[in-house]
């Protein structure tokens, strides 16, 4: 079956990349089970149209109007970490996990508590562990070979 | 979307991984016999340039002629060049040289630091893309930004001096992505000793822009280069040159646009100038055709390529066709003291119209049929037009775990202007300059993809009739060639793989027979901060059944993030493949005992790549 899609799927694209639904799907609903656990529904920000095509299919995320309704923020480029600060700074106990796609965006910013991005045609997850910490975050097992205690 | 927390992390990265990979978005099924090299596999090899990956590729490999520019398909004779047959292509559109055939010769080893990941597809691939008939056709895929935003800075330095700079920008803003890249290469070779004080000379100095702006229905590419070459033998007889260079300058901008949700219209344009400097204390090659001991000579060709396709879906068939037009033209070639050089023709056009239905039987088995007509037009009465009328018939089965395909080719080919018109028909290069080869060709592969690992076996039985490709023989050669690959993922990080290839070649050349063996083994791990590569290629054929190896290794400390450090191997065992360079004794006119030359040379070199 995953072929056939393949050869209708090829018909139809444009000339932009574009992301898998159904992995990348299953990659973040991994990550909201650890990130956001006991949550029936997610409540997502995020700006990046590409990935909120990919969220829109699911049935458990929803999207977020703000950063104060936001369980989860998904921080694609600097304009989200700028809104956010803008946000903290009259909302400082907000307790959204921001969470990015580029390393240079968890590098950038100290409440960013991991990233799932590419480097060199391979993707990387990482996490920070003094970040999670930070919001009570204990990561299974599995999870040991993403995590380091600082960048 | 059913939530599958159940899923160990591993095997959901590896899946998306897989997913995500950007050659899972162009590669085509229906375009025939696939070798893919991914991202993820060029970077673990720190494949620098084209030629790092053609090596690798059965069937043509990677040889230079006695120019010292990449064409796999050379005879070491005194041909200009002879790669027409291997087409290349970069984010889709062909790049081409014109009057110098097609891109493999400039861009055959260009720098690669661009590129996501490269297919090789076996003889001609879908009708939809090609224009001229091809035996290979390669396909480099650019970097996206959404896997590669930012800049990247790439220095490298090696044996004799060689070294790089790379420099790569891309991101993605209002709907439009882009990238920039450009690298400048010294590559300082090994020299090659011909009986004289004065050994030949193969370096060069590149310069080479790539970049790109698209949206989901437009794009816009611009290739340039500027390569100043030492260039070999050159036009030396017997390989002893007093001067032997030639500066090329190439630019490639082409435009696509997709519009009414079936169309799609595409221009391109490749310019090509050439300096060619040639003297030697004998008369030079074609010295009958154009002058004596020195050649000092420029020329500019232009390519003009356009075609416009339609291609929908009604029901289980997919239609595409289209028209396409090419225009090559030689603006000049003229030497210093005589000004323009006499050619039978400097215009040859080509216009073809095709049609290819993609038939679904059911969900998983496909039938493929194409056929194209071509007219090539030249503007001369001594050069014939020519008919070509290429066929191909195809059949898919893409199943859970196995795969299988089978093609019947009909191609044929015209040799292209320039090869026509230095016809040095005493090396009997050809019999008749006007002939059409015709080549017939049934093509089946098997594939299989098991929890871990994947196997695929290529089995090709082909046959040329009127071969254009002849050292001598009639040009009727029937060949088998097959190909075994298997790889091994222990894991995200390490994998295997095997590759191995036979071909036996019936009445080639003056040969009664002839058998090629080749192969590779490489393995690609990761330990802690430490990714390691280490590969071997070999060769053997049946005319001096001598083996060949060549050993790359390299390990790369990942210091940072952003910063990687490599130390590199390349021919490590001083073993590589060699190829024959023919010569000519200008005293008697007979073949000397020809040069053995290494188009792989022994280096060692260290890297450094910075992400900002």
């Amino acid at each position: 079956m995953k072929r056939l899609i393949l050869f209708l799927f090829l018909s139809a694209y444009g000339l932009l990349y574009a992301m898998d639904i159904k992995s990348t799907l299953k990659v973040y609903n991994k990550l909201f089970s650890i990130l956001v656990p006991n949550k029936q529904t997610v409540h997502v920000y995020v700006d990046d149209p590409d990935y909120r095509e990919i969220f829109s299919k699911a049935d458990n995320i929803a999207f977020a109007r703000d950063i104060g309704e936001a369980d989860f923020v998904l921080v694609t480029d600097p304009s989200i970490l700028r809104q956010f600060q803008s946000w903290k700074q009259t909302h400082p106990h907000t307790s959204a996990i921001l969470f990015a796609t580029k390393y240079s965006l968890l590098e950038a910013n100290k409440d960013v508590v991991g990233a799932l991005y590419w480097r060199k045609g391979r993707p990387q997850l990482l996490f920070l562990l003094p970040r999670l910490k930070a919001h009570h975050i204990r990561l299974p097992d599995e999870f040991s070979n993403y995590a380091v205690p600082s960048l | 979307m059913q939530m599958l927390h159940g899923e160990a992390m591993d095997t959901l990265l590896k899946e998306y991984k897989d997913k995500n990979d950007l050659s899972q978005r162009t590669i085509d099924e229906n375009k025939g016999h696939l070798i893919l090299f991914t991202r993820d596999r060029l970077e673990r090899m720190h494949a620098k340039t084209l030629k790092d990956v053609l090596k690798m590729t059965p069937f043509i490999y990677y040889h230079e002629n006695r120019y010292g520019l990449p064409d796999p398909l050379t005879s070491s004779l005194f041909e200009p060049y002879r790669s027409n047959f291997i087409r290349l292509f970069i984010d889709g559109v062909e790049i081409t040289q014109g009057w110098l055939g097609s891109g493999v010769v400039l861009y055959g080893d260009m720098d690669i630091n661009f590129a996501d990941h490269i297919e090789f597809y076996y003889m001609t691939p879908s009708l939809e893309t090609s224009v001229e008939p091809a035996y290979m056709t390669i396909f480099i895929y650019s970097k996206e930004p959404e896997q590669d935003s930012g800049t990247s800075l790439d220095v490298l330095a090696g044996s004799r001096g060689y070294n790089v700079q790379d420099v790569n920008y891309g991101g993605k803003e209002n709907g439009v992505s882009y990238m920039l890249n450009v690298s400048r290469t010294q590559e300082k070779r090994e020299r090659i000793d011909n009986g004289t004080e004065h050994p030949l000379k193969r370096d060069f100095e590149r310069l080479q822009l790539m970049g790109y702006a698209k949206t989901d229905t437009q794009t816009f590419h611009i290739q340039l280069m500027q390569k100043n070459t030492d260039a070999l033998a050159g036009l030396s007889m017997d390989a002893t040159p007093e001067v032997s260079e030639i500066d090329y300058q190439n630019i490639h901008l082409d435009y696509r646009y997709k519009f009414a949700s079936y169309w799609q219209l595409q221009f391109a344009y490749d310019m090509l100038n050439t300096d060619i400097r040639m003297s030697d204390d004998n008369p030079l090659l074609y010295s009958g055709v154009l002058l004596g001991n020195d050649f000092y000579g420029k020329s500019k060709n232009s390519t003009y390529s356009g075609e416009l396709t339609y291609t929908r879906q009604w029901g289980n068939h997919r239609i595409a066709t289209g028209i396409k037009g090419r225009i090559k033209k030689l603006d000049y070639f003229k030497e210093k003291r005589v000004g323009n050089v006499p050619l039978i023709f400097d215009r040859e056009d080509i216009w073809s119209v095709f049609f290819q239905d993609q038939y679904h039987i059911s969900k998983n088995k496909l039938l493929n049929v194409g056929v194209e007509y071509s007219r090539i037009c030249r503007n001369s009465p001594r050069a014939n037009d020519d008919d070509l009328l290429q066929i191909r018939l195809g059949y898919i089965y893409s199943g859970e775990k196995w795969r299988y395909k089978a093609y019947l080719y009909r191609s044929m080919f015209a040799l292209d202007p320039f090869s026509t018109t230095l016809n040095l028909s005493t090396f009997n290069l050809h019999k008749d300059p006007h002939t059409l080869q015709k080549t017939w060709g049934v093509t089946q592969e098997l594939g299989f993809d098991g929890e871990h690992y994947s196997a695929n076996v290529m089995l090709f039985l082909l046959q040329d009739k009127d071969g254009l490709l002849q050292n001598g023989g009639d040009g009727n050669t029937r060949y088998l060639t097959t190909v075994f690959q298997y790889n091994y993922r222990f894991d995200l990080e390490n994998r295997m793989d095997l590759q191995l290839y036979y071909a036996n070649y019936k009445d080639i050349f003056t040969l009664d027979r002839l058998e090629d063996y080749s192969g590779y083994l490489t393995f690609s791990n990761t330990y802690g901060q430490f990714d390691f590569y280490n590969g071997v290629v070999w060769h053997q054929n049946s005319i001096d059944d001598k083996n060949y190896f060549d050993w790359t290794s390299s390990v790369s400390w990942n210091i940072h993030e952003n910063l990687t450090l490599t130390l590199k191997g390349e021919n490590l065992l001083d073993k590589a493949k060699k190829t024959d360079l023919y010569r000519i004794d200008p005293a008697t006119g007979t073949l000397m005992p020809p040069l053995k030359i290494s188009p792989i040379d022994r280096r060692v070199s260290i890297e450094l790549e910075y992400l900002f």
